[in-house]
């Protein structure tokens, strides 16, 4: 197994005074792309959240590339080679699309790279390039997802955290999305939190399943999907069709 | 026709300075989420060196200007260190208005500071420039009126340019915009903060620099300003900048029309009775957003 | 919380019944006429702070027009005593009346203002009230001038005697005005002004009405502030355009955090701190500006529940101690019940 590049010990974290990760662990290997499923509320968002800055850690640690960044500002972290692209986009109203993306390239040595970054996300994301001097708060929404992806790409990171890429999009774009997903799969260390079932197994090593703030199981597609109390909780179809195709991997 | 001359005249200029005023109050309100009520002071400590450099000491305006625009910087970066950079990250409160407390309470110490060594008394305090021109039929303009407009127009179009054409300027109205999205990408915010408040405080110093030559500098010369300040940054809408232009010439036109044409005595109240039917009937002002004003 | 009893504690009551009494004693061991002035004027503005504090610290409405409030009651009260022969108590629930119904009128367009809008809006209300009386040349008001000289309202006792009487009364006031105050607090109409000020859709949806229970807490403050006017000005004697000044208003709202927002005692133990400062300074009263506006940084700051709020957790803590309690740190005992014992401090 090829090194850790985000190792996550033992958090407890939340906003506030409430807390939403119980004592949580995961391991994502270098190039690796880990997808974690698991009922809504129950720490997802806060898991990637609590990586990045964005939420308060009580405990545990977590480290990046081999520094710790647990309790650190989320612009520290964003510095330590860690893109995070949130759920909801939270891309910049009143600012263009390509001011938008090239915010995502802020930081000095991306800067310095952003007018080939932002020639690769026009690349990836062709719907973008007309709509490049608009102001982003007139976008639809998967303009606004695309965007929003393409921001976070504006930078190279050690590890980049997706947040639901495909929350509310038509399946042309969940699609499009997906592509590039797997693009930045190939290449790169992904932490993707996702509901939809569709498109993991095109693009995940591993899968976890996260519950009431904890890890329970982890394990490959296929092991996953053989695993009943999983499939009937967050499988639907696709584990139907899994099953069918006589279920060889049963323990 | 004159007095439509002299009215459009001391628009411009009224507009100007209360642009000048205004337009950091609402750039500390974008990027900060603060109602900064120690601008005012800002403006009362740019006439007090005002009143030293040109009035004591016999200094070009020029160097005055610079040395203003220095020092209510250095003020106003020390206000955001004690009065919102230890709130920052507190959960449990109302940021804005403890905010609005605490830059108050600076306010009143640096009232009270420039009262100590001041004295109460009002000092006059020479123009920036001498004279004046007429430019049809009695109309005349003091030439400081002009510099005074030129300079504060110079300002929010730099800093309106800076905003939209710099990396900084677009990550100050990122920041502004979603200050979590905006941390994501590596700005850092927590440095950005006391330097946007200084520079804020700076524009208010160089605006008290000029309005020292009519008001004259004394302790209390800033809490008209303020209270102008807010006016304007109310009707233009929270946060906007070009609503907050726009508002400046705005009540600079009220204000010149109710004087020229009435008294300046009823120039205030006229002021007070505006912001309230604003208030009541359109609170998100002339370019903020309704979700801003209402709850 | 309890929502029936005003005391939390017979302790509490306890306390309370006695430092009523102490004060109540005040004028009869303490005869300076000066002293028991400045007494009763502190009492009076501890009136008029815990009716600001009724708004902006319990109901959460950012109120800055309090003072033109107070000033209206004080002037209606005024005029009801020179122009009509109604008796004194008439003409003091006449001013409390007054400033009732200005308030109430403020209820309206702020109601779905948010906190900045509201402070501008009131201030600036405050501000027209001012300008109005001060331009009046009607005689009214008397301008700027302030009312022409009013009768005390006890004129038929000795000078000590009316004293001590306008300290009672003033006394009476602050008491009732708290006890008041607490009973909201304590009331579902209490609950309903935290909902509506923490929460403003939830409170809808559970069936508060927002308009009404505005009105009814604007309209509560301002009887109180008016009546505070009303003291002032049949104290005073007279009564100017003044009581508005800016000055003033930044001392009250001072007062008011320092002591402690949004607790009933806190407007009590900031007034109190006023007045102390008054009195030090008073050779030098420019100087309490500067030091009411360190002790606010300060206190917002280090301290932000204020004075009294600080000791109300102070005391929690000690007597949380003395029972051995864990407290109320539901973390803790999470994690304590959980196999392997906490995780531990670290982070955060």
């Amino acid at each position: 197994m090829a090194e850790a590049v985000l190792e996550v010990e033992g958090l407890i974290a939340g906003y506030g005074e409430t807390t939403v990760v119980r004592e949580l662990s995961l391991e994502l290997a270098r190039g690796e792309t880990l997808v974690v499923i698991g009922p809504n509320g129950h720490g997802k968002t806060t898991l990637l959240n609590a990586i990045s800055g964005l939420a308060d850690v009580r405990a545990g640690t977590v480290t990046c590339a081999g520094e710790r960044i647990e309790g650190l500002r989320a612009e520290q972290i964003a510095g330590a080679g860690l893109v995070h692209i949130p759920q909801g986009d939270l891309l910049f109203p009143s600012l263009t699309v390509e001011e938008n993306l090239l915010m995502g390239a802020f930081p000095s040595d991306s800067w310095r790279r952003r007018d080939e970054a932002l020639r690769r996300v026009y690349e990836l994301f062709p719907a973008l390039v007309e709509r490049a001097g608009s102001e982003s708060r007139t976008l639809s929404g998967g303009e606004r997802r695309q965007a929003a992806i393409g921001r976070g790409l504006m930078r190279q990171a050690e590890v980049y955290l997706i947040d639901e890429p495909s929350l509310g999009l038509a399946p042309v774009i969940v699609d499009r999305v997906y592509e590039v997903i797997k693009e930045i799969s190939r290449t790169s260390s992904v932490l993707l939190v996702e509901e939809n079932f569709n498109h993991i197994d095109a693009v995940a090593d591993r899968v976890s399943v996260l519950e009431m703030g904890r890890i329970v199981r982890t394990g490959t597609v296929a092991e996953l999907t053989a695993d009943e109390k999983v499939t009937e909780s967050y499988l639907g179809t696709v584990a139907v069709e899994a099953e069918t195709e006589g279920g060889a991997n049963d323990d | 026709m004159t007095d439509l001359l002299a009215i459009l005249v001391n628009a411009v200029v009224l507009g100007s300075i209360y642009g000048l005023v205004a337009i950091g109050m609402t750039l500390i309100y974008g990027v900060l989420r603060v109602m900064d009520m120690s601008q005012g002071s800002m403006v009362m400590a740019g006439g007090f060196v005002a009143a030293g450099l040109m009035g004591q000491l016999g200094l070009p305006g020029a160097i005055t200007i610079v040395a203003a625009f220095a020092v209510t910087f250095a003020l106003g970066v020390l206000t955001q260190l004690i009065s919102v950079q230890p709130l920052l990250n507190r959960k449990s409160i109302d940021f804005e208005m403890v905010t609005f407390i605490t830059t108050f309470a600076v306010a009143l110490i640096f009232a009270n500071v420039a009262l100590e060594a001041f004295g109460p008394q009002q000092r006059s305090v020479p123009p920036v420039v001498e004279g004046s021109i007429e430019i049809y039929n009695g109309v005349t303009i003091p030439y400081q009126s002009l510099v005074m407009a030129a300079v504060a127009v110079t300002i929010m179009v730099g800093l309106g340019l800076y905003l939209r054409r710099s990396r900084y300027g677009m990550a100050i109205r990122a920041v502004a915009e979603n200050n979590s999205a905006a941390r994501l990408m590596g700005v850092p915010v927590r440095r950005m903060f006391p330097l946007v408040m200084g520079v804020a405080s700076g524009f208010a110093g160089i605006a008290g620099v000029f309005l020292a030559a009519q008001f004259f500098a004394s302790p209390t010369a800033g809490d008209l300003p303020l209270l102008q300040a807010l006016i304007v940054v109310i009707l233009g809408g929270l946060g906007s900048m070009r609503g907050t232009i726009y508002a400046a010439y705005t009540i600079g036109l009220i204000q010149a029309t109710v004087a020229v044409l009435i008294s300046t005595t009823w120039s205030l109240p006229v002021l007070y009775a505006v912001i309230v039917l604003v208030l009541i009937f359109r609170p998100q002002g002339l370019a903020g957003k309704a979700s801003e004003a209402r709850l | 919380m309890s929502t029936d009893r005003i005391f939390k504690t017979t302790g509490a009551a306890v306390a309370a019944f006695s430092l009523i009494a102490v004060a109540a004693l005040v004028p009869l061991v303490y005869s300076s006429q000066y002293g028991l002035g400045v007494l009763i004027t502190m009492l009076i503005l501890m009136v008029l702070n815990t009716s600001w504090n009724l708004l902006i610290g319990i109901a959460g409405v950012w109120n800055f027009g309090q003072l033109a409030v107070y000033a209206i009651g004080g002037y209606a009260t005024g005029i009801i005593m020179l122009r009509t022969g109604l008796p004194g108590p008439v003409a003091l629930i006449g001013g409390g009346l007054a400033g009732a119904l200005i308030s109430a009128m403020l209820a309206f367009p702020t109601l779905r203002l948010r906190g900045m809008y509201t402070a501008l809006l009131t201030f600036s209300f405050a501000q027209i009230v001012n300008m109005v009386i001060v331009n009046d040349n009607t005689g009214l008001t008397g301008g700027p001038f302030g009312l022409p000289a009013v009768d005390g309202l006890f004129t038929s006792l000795s000078p000590d005697g009316s004293m001590r009487a306008y300290y009672w009364l003033a006394l009476a006031v602050v008491v009732a005005s708290l006890f008041a105050v607490a009973l909201i607090r304590r009331s579902s109409f209490g609950l309903s002004l935290t909902a509506l000020r923490d929460s403003a859709g939830f409170a809808a949806a559970r069936g508060v009405n927002p308009l009404q229970t505005q009105v009814i807490v604007y309209a509560i403050a301002g009887f109180l502030a008016g009546i505070a006017g009303a003291l002032a000005v049949s104290f005073d004697r007279s009564i100017g355009p003044e009581v508005m000044s800016l000055s003033l208003l930044s001392l009250y709202v001072t007062a008011i955090v320092v002591g402690g927002l949004g607790t009933i005692m806190g407007p009590i133990v900031g007034t109190a701190i006023l007045t102390l400062l008054d009195t030090a300074l008073v050779d030098e009263p420019a100087l309490k500006f500067g030091i009411l506006g360190v002790v606010l940084l300060l206190i917002v700051i280090f301290v932000p529940r204020g004075v009294f709020g600080a000791l109300v957790e102070l005391r929690d803590r000690v007597s949380d101690w003395i029972a051995e309690d864990p407290g109320d740190d539901d973390e803790a005992g999470d994690l304590e019940l959980r196999p392997g014992g906490p995780a531990g401090a670290g982070g955060g």
